[in-house]
């Protein structure tokens, strides 16, 4: 950069204060109690019930109570009776109550923005930009594939599996359900969906347009519960296919729970994104793109760019313009039109966060944290970038999922490619340069699932998005993301 | 041929790693009979450290196969089919011997297996533009999805009695661009070991494809616990070695596929290659500056 160049809010000699901005919330969208959506009917389960909070102030949002392993029997029983209807209608009908549903959720945008950040504590200005906007697309997208199927096999004969059993994570909850819902529907399967026990509000209003969108009932059932709720689905002996994303800990022993029932499983597991930077990059730009991967949906996402490499050669220039940049993200209340960062998912994952910085803070990392003050109540982790760490420390190696940077260094690109690929996990990469053939001899060298080139984080239902390694098996979106619920040579 | 005035030389059979003939690092054989009952061969029994060497050796020389053009990959497993058709009497015979099928049946199956090689030679550069796409996004981004093998794929040939079939559990990962680890059971031992040689002779890399014979149960426990095999295919009808694999990769998250029946799905669909590559998608931006 040279002194003539300076960042832009440099150039405003008072900071400009932002007026507050909330949106309008109508409670009473969402009834004080929840329940499962099994065959078409709202159905409650006995028992104690669970809280459903809103992360940014501790309030109480709604409530349910978990499905037992009788519950699930009735979803699984309800989703099997209702495939058999779904498979044998005309294919392009199918396509219509897609494509209904999708409709349906962009007249609806609003709304479900609006729960889907009182419910996960990500900004309003995400949720309504990015979430419910692709989540529509993604049902756009498969509807127009229901009755395209054979020509992705080109003559190979395959068959539905039937039932499908989806478990998915509190990150995203409703662009989950969408990732999941939309190509199982879209290839003749029915679905019993169980949404993350402290983010279930938006897959329960989702529930309300699969109905009005016309989806025969028991085709999409909707089973509220945690940990045990999800094990009773994968293990039930009529789910023939389950489609899991979620820690890569819990995939592992769902993967071994499911040994040899001879049912299909594709997992969407963890990650820990290597961030590359080379000294050719456009320095503003990468910053901006680093800010957004790791700072983007606070960090709690599984393609997470959360390992700086930087070269040597402008390492320090480029961690004195992001510890200037960090400085600049509005964290604050997540219905807040101006906020750019929210609050995190819940208190036990604050704490989980704060653990892996104490740690590398004890171990002599240098720890800078974004100086923005954080509301009192409710679950906050501001802006953090640890650097002088190298690639054995934990906070390098262990994914953090959470608004926390680790900064290494590399000097040539052998070494960046060595050091981005020493990882026991594969789902994501970005790569800042200017050079067009050191960005494509990158991109094939680095072994991830999903790799960015100068820009990061984009998402889009027709692009297949998923793991390498340890960070599962199996693709979403695009024509490989049909696959999982296409099962070959049957 | 033995006669009152001339004894055969009999032919000791070896596994195949890293290029080399080798026997077992534990010493152990298993006898191999034919379909009377009668002994034809000690195979060498592989072992735990048999499989961590034939895993290095495939890991050692998977990153040069991936690397080569996948032309050059389909030129070497042609010379592949162009080495076992000279020697398909040899096969036939020894496939009659050991199974007890009629020459004319060994015969048909040593060409059907050589066509096969033939068939899926040709894949190799091909798959890519099959599977790979290049995704309408919205927005300004290039975004390409590509085919990448996964790396280190070992495959059971389970009780499988024919060549095709062997070579039905090779053929797709190797054209895929992996590096492939063969166990053959007991059944097979015999027949994988010449394959072993006539591969030997074919211009594969040493360690690109890797022989170990032995029992399959064992080696599939052994092969599962590795924590650096990316992928473990098994007869998918051997429901309780499906299991057994299974079981020992959830820990490091092998994939683990079942090899179809060719009744239920061609020999020569590129859907066989399918478990053996991963989709990699790329974004760029598109514009002018």
């Amino acid at each position: 950069m040279t002194a003539t160049e300076r960042p832009v809010h440099q150039l405003f000699s008072t900071p400009w204060a932002w007026a507050p901005s909330p949106e309008k919330v109508d409670r009473t969208r969402v009834p004080v109690d929840i329940t499962h959506v099994i065959g078409g009917q709202r159905i409650a389960s006995e028992g104690p019930t669970m809280d459903v909070v809103n992360p940014a102030n501790d309030e109480v949002l709604t409530r349910f109570v978990p499905a037992d392993e009788e519950m699930v029997g009735r979803a699984v029983a309800a989703a099997g009776e209702a495939a058999r209807a779904w498979q044998q209608l005309p294919p392009i009908e199918r396509g219509k109550c897609l494509y209904a549903l999708s409709r349906l959720l962009q007249e609806h945008n609003r709304e479900f923005a609006i729960w889907e950040s009182l419910n996960n504590g990500k900004p309003i200005k995400e949720s309504r930009n990015v979430d419910v906007p692709l989540a529509a697309a993604h049902f756009f997208y498969h509807a127009g594939w229901t009755d395209k199927l054979d020509h992705v096999m080109r003559g190979a004969p395959w068959r539905p599996y039937g039932v499908v059993g989806q478990i998915i994570p509190w990150n995203f909850p409703l662009l989950m359900a969408a990732w999941k819902i939309a190509p199982a529907l879209a290839c003749g399967n029915a679905v019993v969906l169980k949404p993350a026990e402290t983010t279930p509000i938006t897959a329960w209003m989702l529930m309300d347009l699969v109905e009005q969108a016309g989806i025969p009932a028991g085709v999409v059932n909707l089973v509220l519960g945690a940990g045990a709720t999800g094990e009773a689905i994968a293990m039930h002996p009529d789910v023939r296919k389950v489609a899991f994303t979620g820690s890569t800990g819990v995939g592992k022993r769902l993967a071994a729970g499911l040994a040899g029932s001879g049912k299909a499983l594709t997992l969407e597991l963890g990650g820990k994104g290597a961030h590359i930077v080379f000294d050719d990059a456009s320095i503003h730009e990468a910053v901006e793109g680093v800010v957004s991967g790791i700072f983007f949906n606070q960090g709690e996402i599984c393609c997470a760019g959360s390992r700086l490499l930087v070269q040597e050669s402008i390492a320090d220039v480029f961690l004195e313009r992001l510890v200037e940049r960090i400085a600049q993200i509005r964290i604050g209340d997540p219905l807040d039109k101006n906020t750019d960062m929210g609050a995190i998912a819940s208190r036990r994952q604050v704490e989980r966060i704060m653990a892996y910085v104490e740690d590398a803070r004890r171990s002599g990392a240098t720890v800078t944290t974004a100086p923005t003050a954080l509301p009192e109540s409710g679950a906050w982790v501001a802006p953090t970038i640890v650097s002088n760490v190298d690639s054995s420390w934990t906070i390098v190696r262990e994914e953090v999922f959470g608004p926390v940077l680790a900064v290494t260094t590399f000097r040539t690109a052998d070494e960046a490619v060595e050091m981005a690929n020493n990882t026991r996990y594969g789902l994501s990469a970005g790569v800042w340069t200017s050079s067009t053939a050191r960005w494509l001899a990158m991109s094939e060298a680095l072994n991830a699932g999903v790799i960015w080139g100068n820009t990061f984080n984009r998402f889009d239902p027709a692009s297949p998005f998923g793991g390498f390694k340890e960070s599962g098996y199996g693709r979403e979106g695009g024509v490989a993301g049909l696959r999982a619920y296409m099962e070959v040579g049957a | 041929m033995t006669t009152p005035q001339r004894r055969i030389v009999p032919r000791t059979a070896k596994m195949w790693v890293a290029g080399a003939f080798i026997r077992s690092e534990s010493g152990n054989v298993m006898a191999t009979t034919n379909h009377k009952g009668e002994f034809m061969a000690n195979v060498p029994a592989g072992s735990r450290k048999d499989i961590r060497d034939a895993v290095s050796a495939g890991r050692k020389a998977a990153g040069g196969w991936a690397g080569r053009s996948a032309l050059n990959r389909g030129q070497i497993v042609y010379r592949f089919a162009e080495m076992l058709e000279p020697r398909a009497a040899e096969l036939a015979g020894l496939l009659a011997e050991t199974t007890g099928v009629s020459t004319e049946l060994a015969t048909a199956d040593v060409a059907a297996a050589i066509d096969l090689v033939f068939s899926w030679a040709g894949w190799c550069d091909k798959l890519g533009a099959l599977f790979g796409t290049h995704n309408p996004v919205s927005g300004p981004i290039d975004n390409r999805s590509s085919v990448q093998p996964t790396g280190l794929v070992a495959v059971v040939s389970g009780s499988t009695t024919t060549l095709s079939d062997c070579l039905l559990s090779l053929l797709p990962p190797l054209c895929a661009g992996n590096a492939v680890l063969l166990v053959a059971d007991r059944a097979t031992a015999l027949v994988a070991t010449v394959v072993a040689e006539i591969l030997a002779v074919s211009d594969i890399p040493a360690g690109v494809v890797n022989i170990v014979t032995g029992e399959q149960n064992e080696l599939v426990g052994h092969i599962s616990a590795h924590p650096d095999v990316d992928v473990l295919a098994v007869p998918s009808q051997d429901t309780s070695l499906l299991a057994a694999a299974q079981r020992g990769a959830a820990a490091s998250i092998m994939r683990v596929c079942g090899v179809t029946d060719p009744a239920r799905l061609p020999a020569t669909s590129p859907w066989r290659a399918e478990p053996f590559f991963e989709i990699k998608t790329t974004w760029h931006p598109r514009h002018l500056p």
